[in-house]
């Protein structure tokens, strides 16, 4: 017959020991930056443009393209998330600028409209102006909220669209820096095409 | 008179392969017997044979070189199939082996094609054909999983890199094991998920999965068929690689290799 006080006791102990070593994980530099949009303004180190996108009934909305940054720069291996919807044919990138936001090192493209260099609607990664990864079997389309994720693990990529898998990179010629900015940018045909975007979330570990 | 001379060349030249053809006047090693002619189906059955040779489970046909030794191809032919045939629990009776210098890649075709031969074939390029490394384990590998049914592009393919992998560790003992993982953990590596499932499962992962498709030949062979839609076929092979982890990999597989049983019909990348 198994004793029955010891394990209770054990079970507690063990508690104890995972939730320091859970409270010591918590003091390493990983962390998650989440935006919700239940509040009426933007949470500080985030930007919008252009000021006429909105936060409005729990998400951002906008008409056109548009961007929403986040300006302070992170560094580490990340996983970026999203949902968006178009109201008309659009697309959505990631993009993994540097420290400043002024170079663009790599940019995630779901794309929706037609690409004249990629001959139709297709998820592709580029470094910098180059395109290293192309699927043919994916795009986005109008009228449907996606969720997009866009995972960086020691310079390998990889795009999720509706948590299936797509274009992958793995860069054996990284940027030095090791600090970065993150661009979420749609892009739309028609200037007055509603964009909608929620659940971002941005997780970093080093 | 020029077509008289071409045809008189023709007929030297194939007197010349006839002489050399030893499977026709010679038994191989094995004296038993063979399996029929596989049907000219394509091009590449079309192109002359040289000279043929056959084991106890490999039928080769030379239509590359008449220099060629063909029995020491069907010895290493023969070598790789009593490995997978281990390693995999069951397989085909015969394996067709052709090689030419015409193929631009290795490739295999499945038995049971309508006309078509009636053992799985492989296609080897002559100018790798002795080294046991340049697609024996692979293509081979297909022709094992013709066994089984008619297998989606992603684990047909990504199975032969397991093989090919662990042929080189463990039959050949070319590689090392934790060095040569490596190179397969890439997330733009073709075989990424079925080599991270090999990293975390261990060696006999997949020989075990196998032994559940054997355990279940018929059901096996029902979900994998040609009948069988995409779906059908990727929850069945999912359903044996989780009884041998023994755990569900669906959930895991979802998450990590952004893996969809409804539509993942290719490798990572094709």
């Amino acid at each position: 017959m198994l004793p029955k006080q010891p394990i209770p006791w054990a079970a507690a102990a063990a508690a104890v020991l995972l939730a320091l070593s859970s409270a010591q994980q918590g003091k390493s530099d990983d962390s998650t930056l989440q935006l919700d949009f239940q509040k009426s303004e933007l949470p500080p180190g985030w930007q919008i443009s252009p000021k006429s996108w909105k936060i409005e009934g729990g998400e951002l909305r906008g008409e056109g393209g548009g961007t929403l940054d986040r300006v302070v720069p992170v560094s580490g291996d990340f996983t970026i998330t999203f949902d968006g919807w178009t109201e008309e044919k659009g697309s959505f990138e990631v993009k993994i600028l540097d420290a400043k936001g002024e170079k663009e090192y790599y940019t995630f493209a779901y794309g929706g409209r037609y690409h004249q260099v990629l001959k139709g609607p297709k998820c592709c990664i580029l470094k910098e102006d180059r395109f290293v990864a192309v699927d043919d079997k994916m795009w986005i389309f109008p009228g449907r909220m996606f969720h997009f994720e866009v995972r960086g693990v020691k310079h390998q990529f990889q795009m999720f669209l509706n948590q299936e898998l797509g274009p992958v990179f793995v860069d054996a010629a990284p940027p030095d820096d090791e600090s970065y900015r993150i661009r979420i940018v749609s892009g739309t045909d028609g200037k007055k095409d509603k964009i909608r975007i929620d659940n971002v979330k941005i997780e970093l570990r080093k | 008179m020029k077509i008289s001379a071409a045809a008189a060349a023709v007929g030297i030249l194939f007197a010349g392969c006839a002489a050399r053809d030893r499977s026709t006047d010679m038994p191989s090693r094995a004296g038993g017997a063979r399996p029929p002619e596989p049907p000219a189906l394509t091009e590449w059955h079309r192109e002359a044979v040289i000279s043929r040779a056959w084991g106890a489970n490999i039928y080769f046909m030379n239509h590359a070189d008449a220099s060629i030794c063909d029995d020491t191809i069907v010895g290493l032919l023969q070598l790789q199939y009593d490995w997978l045939r281990r390693y995999l629990g069951a397989g085909p009776r015969w394996i067709y082996c052709h090689t030419s210098g015409k193929y631009t890649l290795g490739f295999s075709i499945m038995a049971g094609a309508p006309g078509g031969a009636p053992w799985p074939e492989m296609f080897l390029q002559a100018g790798g054909i002795f080294d046991t490394e340049s697609n024996y384990a692979h293509e081979m590998t297909h022709c094992f999983n013709s066994y089984f049914g008619n297998m989606p592009h992603w684990f047909n393919e990504s199975m032969a890199d397991v093989t090919y992998f662990d042929s080189e560790v463990y039959l050949y003992h070319r590689r090392r094991e934790t060095e040569f993982i490596k190179a397969f953990d890439r997330v733009d590596h073709r075989s990424y998920e079925l080599m991270q499932l090999r990293g975390r499962f261990g060696a006999e992962f997949f020989p075990n999965v196998y032994r559940i498709f054997a355990r279940n030949l018929g059901e096996c062979r029902r979900a994998l068929g040609n009948d069988s839609d995409l779906e059908t076929k990727n929850r069945f092979i999912v359903s044996a690689m989780s009884e041998a982890a023994g755990v569900d990999l669906l959930p895991m597989m979802e998450r990590e290799f952004g893996f969809n049983v409804k539509t993942r019909e290719r490798q990572r990348g094709y």
